[in-house]
């Protein structure tokens, strides 16, 4: 075999060892990681059709096989176009509360994966490191210029503790300090953080209205606006009921999430909990031992 | 004589804008500076259903004389019906999106105000707070020459509206409660640096909070005595309180000291019931209470990032708690690096590191809390504030 040919065996052989490695650190046995990815592939379909369906379009296109069907097409495309100002924003609503939908279960699947892993993590004994056992150290200031009341807008009051204050380091030292040991802390992925918000937005959206005020700004609003709002208004017997459906699914959906957030949340709070009792034994232990 | 200008105003009226309000009125009464608030009848925001809560017509609050006016509605473009009467003060609409103006059309706005603004005598000075309502966008455009605007501003969406653009260049000046919003006021709006004025908040330097009645009445002593997060504000995502909790919860889970992050305001938290070994919901907090629960907490975090000054930051300083607060917020940044009295932190690595940092040294927060207490008292007292403002409006004419 030549060297540029890739080693097959090789590389198949490095993959098994990863997923291997994977399995034994997340500390499964085949049976379990077969299960978990067997959700995860599903969830990763789902995924792809969110994407794919989210967007509900008015304007499809409308296929002529003979002649009479392009006549009745040309008919249907000039009564489509007419109704643009009335259909689109309608659908123009509906896209923008699933677009937040779609967005949100995508958030809600990261935030599934992510507790997954840390429910991995607890089940190991080696909880991400922290800085030197959550302490930052400031014997690194102490080569940190102190800050002087001459540096402070407020300067020092009657009372105050301001010789104590001018011994100690100025806080931009301090500041540098916690952003140096921040960056050394292991990144917190926190996908609840991002999902709260999506439900206020939720809520925002969930209400299409089929009759917002048609505005008459200049002559041709004038004129074309009054044969509008009569042609809603006999329209109404088709488009309200479809919108008032639509309402209630989308009120449910974003009822759904909600529930789906709050089940995350106690979730997210047990296992913090369980990660917290055994931090804080792993600290007496280490204590006990110094 | 200085008239303010506010959509709601009463003895219990909640939020930082009313609170301020009233704060301001009392101080330039104190001080000698005559002074009227022209507010509506209605309660205040957390309670839009009940707009004639108060008589309409005089009276009096702390003192100061208050006139009331009955809310009423504009019309279907968001104008007030009283902009019939004076169609030359008319912004030009069309330059304005229409949610702009719907915005406008939603919020609270009265034609009885408009009237006796345009009726006010030409030596009045007006003062309108806050900027996003239609008292203070229609009110200022009556007499732009003799208004001067509160904003209470935040980097916000509404802030970047073609609205509040062309409000802001018709004023004759901007009152801002801090550097950082005048800063943000010139980026805006483009405004030169003699329409803006940085007179500042007061808060009252009088409260003394009581820490060990607070942890005993919360039952929070005990043998392992837990380091104390407090927040206090409204509790909803325009406040960041989601950040608040995630990163609390995770700095919780992977040191496993003994903590308990303190929530004390208005609005539901929704928490799970697995929540209480960390959090304790305080609700609402009568204003003792409230000052109690500064003196007794460690640190006071401050999430948020839209802020135009923030009274809670300076109440906690005012306690000698030192603060930990959001570097994305401009206000509550430049308030920590001025004092000296707070941290801040951009994401979950510094929050934590701050909290490693701070939490088991007394010494360094009695310190940094010492240097924000030196900070409130020295810039956050009512009569200067009032004094800065009066120079501001009355001294421009």
């Amino acid at each position: 075999m030549s060297n540029n040919t890739p080693d097959v065996a090789a590389i198949l052989a490095q993959i098994r060892a990863e997923v291997q490695a994977q399995r034994q650190a997340l500390n499964m046995n085949e049976e379990q990681q077969a299960a978990y990815s067997a959700i995860e592939r599903q969830l990763q379909r789902c995924v792809e059709q969110l994407e794919i369906t989210r967007v509900v379009s008015a304007h499809w296109p409308l296929e002529s096989r003979n002649p009479v069907e392009r006549g009745i097409n040309l008919f249907n495309k000039l009564v489509r176009r007419y109704l643009r100002w009335y259909i689109n924003p309608i659908v123009e609503q509906q896209n923008a509360f699933n677009d937040i939908v779609a967005r949100t279960l995508r958030l809600q699947i990261e935030a599934y994966t992510e507790l997954r892993l840390q429910l991995a993590a607890l089940a190991r004994t080696d909880e991400p490191p922290t800085l030197a056992g959550g302490n930052v150290p400031t014997d690194e200031l102490d080569s940190a210029p102190t800050r002087t009341d001459a540096e402070t807008d407020a300067g020092a009051a009657p009372g105050s503790s301001a010789q104590f204050q001018s011994s100690l380091p100025d806080t931009a030292a301090l500041q540098a300090l916690i952003d140096n040991h921040g960056r050394a802390e292991p990144p917190a992925a926190l996908s609840d953080m991002c999902l709260r918000p999506q439900l206020a937005q939720l809520a925002l959206r969930q209400s299409v209205n089929a009759h917002w005020l048609l505005e008459r700004r200049n002559l041709y609003e004038r004129v074309v606006v009054p044969i509008n709002k009569l042609v809603r208004r006999y329209l109404r017997w088709l488009i309200n009921p479809i919108v008032e459906q639509q309402n209630a699914f989308n009120v449910a959906a974003a009822e759904t999430a909600a529930a789906l957030l709050a089940a995350d949340a106690q979730v997210r709070f047990d296992l913090a909990a369980r990660r917290a009792n055994r931090r804080s034994a792993q600290v007496e232990h280490s204590a006990g031992e110094a | 004589m200085i008239v303010i200008v506010s959509p709601w105003y009463g003895p219990d009226t909640v939020g930082g804008a009313e609170t301020q309000a009233r704060g301001l009125a009392r101080a330039l009464h104190r001080i000698g500076v005559p002074v009227t608030v022209w507010a509506s009848t209605a309660r205040d925001s957390f309670h839009a259903a009940e707009q004639n809560y108060y008589p309409a017509g005089s009276g009096k609050l702390d003192g100061v004389p208050l006139w009331r006016f009955q809310p009423t509605p504009t019309d279907p473009r968001g104008v007030p019906p009283f902009f019939q009467r004076l169609p030359a003060r008319l912004p030009p609409l069309n330059s304005f999106a229409t949610h702009e103006l719907r915005l406008l059309s939603t919020l609270l706005s009265s034609d009885e105000l408009y009237a006796a603004i345009q009726a006010a005598p030409a030596a009045t000075r007006f003062i309108f707070m806050p900027y996003p309502f239609p008292t203070t966008f229609w009110g200022a455009l009556i007499a732009p020459e003799r208004s001067f605007l509160l904003p209470c501003l935040h980097d916000e969406a509404y802030a970047y509206y073609s609205t509040y653009r062309y409000l802001f260049n018709q004023v004759r000046g901007v009152l801002a409660n801090s550097h950082a919003e005048a800063d943000l006021v010139r980026r805006l709006y483009g405004l030169p640096d003699a329409c803006i004025h940085v007179p500042g908040e007061g808060i009252s330097l009088t409260p003394r909070g009581d820490g060990a009645h607070f942890r005993q009445t919360w039952g929070l002593n005990g043998t392992a005595r837990p380091d104390l997060l407090l927040y206090v504000g409204r509790r909803d995502e325009s406040k960041n309180i989601a950040q608040l909790l995630a990163f609390t919860r995770e700095y919780w889970a992977r040191r496993g000291r003994p903590l308990r992050l303190l929530l004390a305001g208005q609005g539901e938290l929704n928490l799970p019931a697995g929540a209480g070994a960390l959090i304790h919901d305080l609700g609402y907090l009568d204003e003792q209470a409230k000052h109690d629960a500064y003196a007794a907490a460690d640190i006071f975090v401050h999430p948020s990032i839209y802020e135009s000054f923030s009274i809670v930051l300076m109440e906690a300083w005012l306690q000698g708690t030192p603060a930990l607060v959001n570097g994305a917020c401009a206000v509550t940044s430049d308030h920590c690096r001025r004092s000296g009295g707070g941290l801040l932190f951009h994401d979950f690595g510094s929050f934590a590191a701050a909290l490693d940092l701070l939490l088991p040294q007394a010494e360094l927060r009695h310190a940094l809390g010492a240097r924000g207490r030196d900070y409130v008292l020295n810039t956050c007292k009512w009569e200067d504030v009032a004094r800065r403002t009066a120079d501001a409006v009355l001294g421009s004419t």
